[in-house]
């Protein structure tokens, strides 16, 4: 298994120093690549455990040994990172193929780039060393900037230049976060480990950090600092505004793996690290933060609403989207982590799909304003078919996989926010709570809308296009399927994915009761409720 | 010290002085750059075979002979030597133990540079940036001398180790006057604010390999003299000390980069550059006075560190865009590189590697280097914590600004239309260098461990020969035991 894993790493670090040649063989051994790691990747879930423990762990000496600084190569998977570990190898697939026609110029270095992507990508979500996942944190920026920056449309330089120095200003004081968490257990080590032992492992961290936390000052303040990086990456709502336009520039490819993967680095980031590690500061917290993931919900969904730009758009809508997943997060119920790591994977899916469609219009039509477009379901039936499932799964509809993931995260906030004994504030609580499921209806206002203006109606094109504009390509088509088919499985089948998942072993939830338990503050709020469970609940 | 000891310096000075005197009369440009490299070669042999290496001997052979492959093409008898002589400069002062030899040392790397900063360019704008240096490193090494003056008052000796024995602990005058002095002398060299005002000026009227010496000849040979007379002669220096570097480190970072921010000549950014990457050096040596010296966050070993990653990463750097020059007429603008990436795939991406080194970004050698500088700001303990993580977050913040310059010119290197394709008439020199640095950045960044290791066991045993009696190495655990965190407490008044 852990040999599955290095080769899954590995697999398109071989496929740089493999392509060549012109356009025709870059893309199809970057292609080849690609699918290859997906297989190992569908298998490594296919054998993965149920309940989410580690599993496929290999631990190697990479930086020193234990006398310097014992940084290691340690890589595996676990509950929080399987899925999105997944969803990362498929979704290189699909940019892999939305990008084969579209991108003409400089095609070796092009496919270049975004295998050296999937290898970072992958590798945030397995490093299991706390070095090692901010080496891969910030090693994603690269080749994006790249990306970005050569195929993107019209302003790409500017894009690439905000979306770069924008994550980098914040990711740096990450940085400086991880390393007082690294610098603070080493001179406060738990009861039953050895002092003077300094230690980058981060299940080791978690542990130690959890037995004895520290300082809540402290807390507070290496809370924000981690908090720098991972809220722009998300993006939460004040710090998003790099996100449009990165998105708008980027080429088709860029903007799928953008909403699909990147910005769940910012949202695993907080479930790996600041909600473990630091249970107390995200407790005294979790108002501010329930606050400004609600905001983000409801601002991202209004701004999505005046949108006449289809990416602008679907990029607003994923604030909007990471919002819930945020929520999850931060209500720290069992129900609404789980269904925020869910939802992380759903909106990978969905919106990562969306791009793709946006792309292949924009192929077609070379416009993204939804006045230039109407009546497209007559035109192309395939494209608005697949379209309509992933807006569907976008909204949230129940029988796919939106639905899921917004249930778990709404049914878990409204515990917190009514049932548990939090201090005070109680209409405060409430109206988070309502507004979150406000969030959903405006979800549907806009994506229906988008939805009807572009694919139903009379039939309205671009003047300068010629009238029969072919309908999918069996390779855009491929493109889709596995999307639709993970769409509707997890719809109709969520404990499969929520078992590996495992809530119950989840650092995040763990960490939250025994803060409870120090903050004393009573009141049993959790149903502890098995999530495979929910499955009587979800319609068939 | 003895004078076997010293034969790798004899040699490298022995052949510069050769050079010197046969370029008189013969007219040989493509011999000296090769009788140069072999210089560096035996010297390289008598050093490994010699008493006492040392790492920072190590890499003034390493980097003297990319400069001298650097400017190898246009190589006069009088510019190899006085390369050579400032190499031998850079070795003497990293081996020097008492403050004559040090300051020949300063000194031969200092007279060197004027003459091939004369020699590099002969036009009234090189003029005037050659005189500016020239009266600004007189300036300075008078400072330095002043400073070492006290030194010799307070303890009646010129021997390192002597003086590190006679130094009374808590003597705040002393410390302000002495220490300031020398810091301020030393500052010129490794080009941190307020002595930075020559260096933008100089670069830009000079040639690249003259610029790549500056940023790195005198910086090294400037830390070397910093930690063997602020670290290793001053076992307590006072607060004021550390604070004066914090101080001077937190300026240079935020004033280089900002200022880097706002130019157009290549030469002119990389000097600004050059000074914001000193106040990164800085953070190094004042973890080593501020904090309690670690095996595991040792300041100086991650100061040399950062130098190698930094060094290469600069060497790179100028060594392509003397590469790309024409043999009349070098790189200035930015906008010259513009398309860089399709017209010279090869030298763009060097390029870009040595700029992204230079940032810090994953997984190339300057994350490490930083990595090592932060972790050790945020280790530092007791009273001056404080101090210390404002340290640290100015560092981290000013890393992000930095960035913004860097990927600029790397924005032009990809993103822009070519506009003409430059004609690499630099010569085959500076592009071996150029790739060897770039090799050296990509290659610490994936596989640092070694350079650390060698990094750290040098710095271990450069303390426990220097200074047998200091606290040297200690436990973490031992934080509040240290005599010096107590005395300097006192003196603070806490």
């Amino acid at each position: 298994m852990s040999l599955l894993l290095m080769i899954a790493l590995l697999l398109p670090l071989l496929g740089v120093v493999l392509i060549g040649g012109g356009m025709r063989r870059s893309r199809i051994v970057a292609l080849a690549f690609a699918l290859a790691t997906f297989a190992v990747a569908a298998v490594l879930a296919a054998c993965s455990p149920r309940g989410g423990e580690p599993f496929a762990v290999t631990d190697w000496a990479w930086f020193g040994d234990a006398a310097t600084l014992d940084i290691r190569w340690s890589v595996g998977l676990d509950g929080l990172s399987l899925w999105l570990f997944a969803l990362t190898s498929l979704l290189m697939v699909v940019a892999v193929l939305v990008s084969w026609e579209s991108i003409r110029e400089q095609t070796t270095l092009y496919y270049r780039l975004l295998l050296v992507l999937e290898t970072g990508m992958l590798g945030v979500f397995v490093a299991r060393d706390i070095i090692l996942f901010y080496v891969f944190f910030e090693f994603t920026l690269i080749p994006l900037f790249f990306v970005i920056g050569i195929w993107g449309s019209d302003q790409r330089r500017r894009a690439a230049m905000k979306f770069f120095l924008y994550t980098l200003a914040g990711s740096v004081l990450t940085l400086l976060g991880l390393l007082s968490l690294v610098v603070w257990t080493f001179y406060h080590p738990a009861s039953g480990q050895t002092a003077g032992r300094l230690t980058f492992s981060i299940p080791e961290l978690t542990r130690s950090l959890q037995a004895r936390p520290m300082d809540l000052n402290v807390q507070l303040w290496v809370f924000w600092a981690l908090f720098a990086g991972f809220a722009i990456k998300s993006p939460l709502f004040p710090l998003h505004t790099w996100l449009p336009l990165a998105h708008v520039e980027a080429p088709a490819a860029g903007s799928v793996l953008l909403a699909g993967v990147l910005l769940k680095v910012g949202v695993y980031g907080f479930a790996r690290f600041s909600l473990p590690m630091l249970p107390e500061a995200a407790w005294l917290l979790m108002p501010w933060l329930l606050g400004i993931a609600m905001v983000g919900i409801i601002y991202g969904a209004l701004v999505a609403l005046a949108q006449q730009d289809l990416k602008r758009l679907i990029a607003y809508s994923s604030v909007s989207h990471m919002g819930f997943c945020m929520l999850g997060l931060f209500a720290m119920n069992p129900l609404s982590v789980a269904g925020g790591v869910l939802q992380m994977v759903n909106h990978g899916l969905a919106t990562g799909g969306l791009f793709a469609v946006v792309g292949m219009l924009y192929e077609r039509y070379h416009t993204r304003q939804m006045a230039d477009l109407g009546g497209l379901a007559r035109r192309m039936p395939w494209l608005a078919m697949f379209a309509m499932v992933l807006t569907l799964s976008s909204i949230g509809v129940p029988g796919l996989n939106g639905f899921v993931g917004e249930f778990l995260i709404l049914a878990g906030t409204l515990q917190r926010c009514w049932t548990a004994a939090l201090s005070g504030h109680a209409t405060y609580y409430h109206a988070v709570g309502v507004l979150g499921v406000l969030g959903v209806i405006l979800g549907a206002w806009y994506m229906l809308n988008m939805y009807r203006r572009v694919f139903f109606g009379p039939v309205r094109e671009p003047e300068h296009v010629e009238p029969p504009v072919r309908d999918l390509s069996p390779r855009e088509i491929c493109c889709f399927v596995p999307l639709v088919v993970l769409i509707v499985w997890i719809g109709v089948q969520p404990g499969f994915f929520l078992d590996r998942i495992g809530m119950e072993n989840r650092g995040a939830t763990r960490g939250k009761r025994e803060v409870q338990a120090s903050f004393s503050l009573g009141g049993r709020d959790e149903t502890r409720i098995h999530p495979s469970s929910f499955d009587s609940l979800m319609p068939p | 010290m003895n004078l076997p000891s010293l034969a790798p310096e004899m040699i490298v000075v022995a052949v510069a002085a050769a050079i010197f005197l046969a370029g008189a009369f013969w007219d040989a440009r493509r011999l000296w750059g090769w009788i140069a490299w072999a210089a560096l070669a035996s010297a390289a042999l008598a050093l490994g075979f010699g008493p006492a290496p040392g790492l920072v001997r190590w890499l003034a052979l390493g980097f003297g002979w990319l400069l001298v492959s650097l400017a190898a093409r246009s190589a006069a008898a009088e510019s190899v030597g006085s390369l050579l002589v400032s190499i031998a400069g850079w070795m003497l002062v990293a081996r020097a133990d008492d403050l004559a030899t040090l300051f020949v040392g300063l000194e031969m790397v200092s007279i060197p540079t004027y003459v091939l900063l004369a020699l590099g360019r002969r036009d009234a704008e090189g003029q005037e940036s050659t005189a500016k240096y020239f009266f600004l490193s007189v300036l300075s090494s008078a400072v330095l001398l002043y400073g070492f003056s006290f030194f010799y008052g307070v303890t009646g000796s010129i021997e390192l180790s002597a003086i590190r024995t006679a130094m009374p602990t808590g003597f705040e005058a002393f410390d302000r006057l002495a220490a300031g002095l020398i810091f301020a002398g030393l500052c010129f060299k490794i080009t941190a604010v307020p002595f930075q005002f020559y260096a933008p000026d100089v670069y830009e009227g000079n040639t690249y390999p003259n610029a790549a010496l500056l940023s790195v000849v005198p910086k090294a040979a400037g830390l070397a003299a910093m930690v063997k007379l602020l670290v290793i002669a001053l076992p307590c220096p006072g607060a004021f000390v550390w604070q004066m570097v914090v101080a001077v480190s937190i300026l240079s970072m935020t004033l280089g980069n900002v200022l880097a921010l706002w130019q157009e000549n290549l030469r002119r950014m990389l000097a600004y550059s050059s000074i914001a990457q000193s106040g990164y050096l800085l953070i190094g040596l004042a973890v080593a006075m501020g904090g309690v010296a670690s095996g595991r966050w040792d300041g100086i070993a991650a100061m040399w560190f950062y130098f190698i990653t930094y060094a290469a990463a600069t060497t790179g750097a100028m060594a392509v865009l003397e590469y790309l020059g024409r043999s009349d007429r070098r790189l200035d603008g930015i906008e010259e590189l513009a398309g860089l990436g399709r017209t010279r795939p090869a030298a763009a991406a060097v390029l870009a590697v040595c700029l992204l080194g230079l940032t810090g970004v994953p997984p190339l050698a300057g994350f490490w280097g930083k990595l090592l500088l932060f972790g050790g700001a945020l280790n530092v303990a007791g009273s001056a914590q404080l101090w210390f993580i404002a340290l640290a977050v100015v560092g981290v913040l000013n890393a992000a600004v930095g960035a913004a310059y860097y990927l600029r010119v790397v924005a032009v290197l990809y993103f822009r239309t070519p506009l003409a394709t430059p004609r690499t008439e630099g010569g085959r020199g500076a592009w071996i260098a150029a790739v060897v640095c770039a090799l050296l950045t990509v290659a610490i960044g994936v596989w640092p461990g070694p350079w650390r290791a060698a990094v750290g066991r040098w710095s271990v045993e450069t303390k426990s020969r220097e200074a047998p009696s200091s606290p040297g190495v200690r436990a973490e655990a031992a934080v509040v035991t240290d005599p010096c965190e107590i005395a300097r407490d006192d003196r603070m008044g806490r």
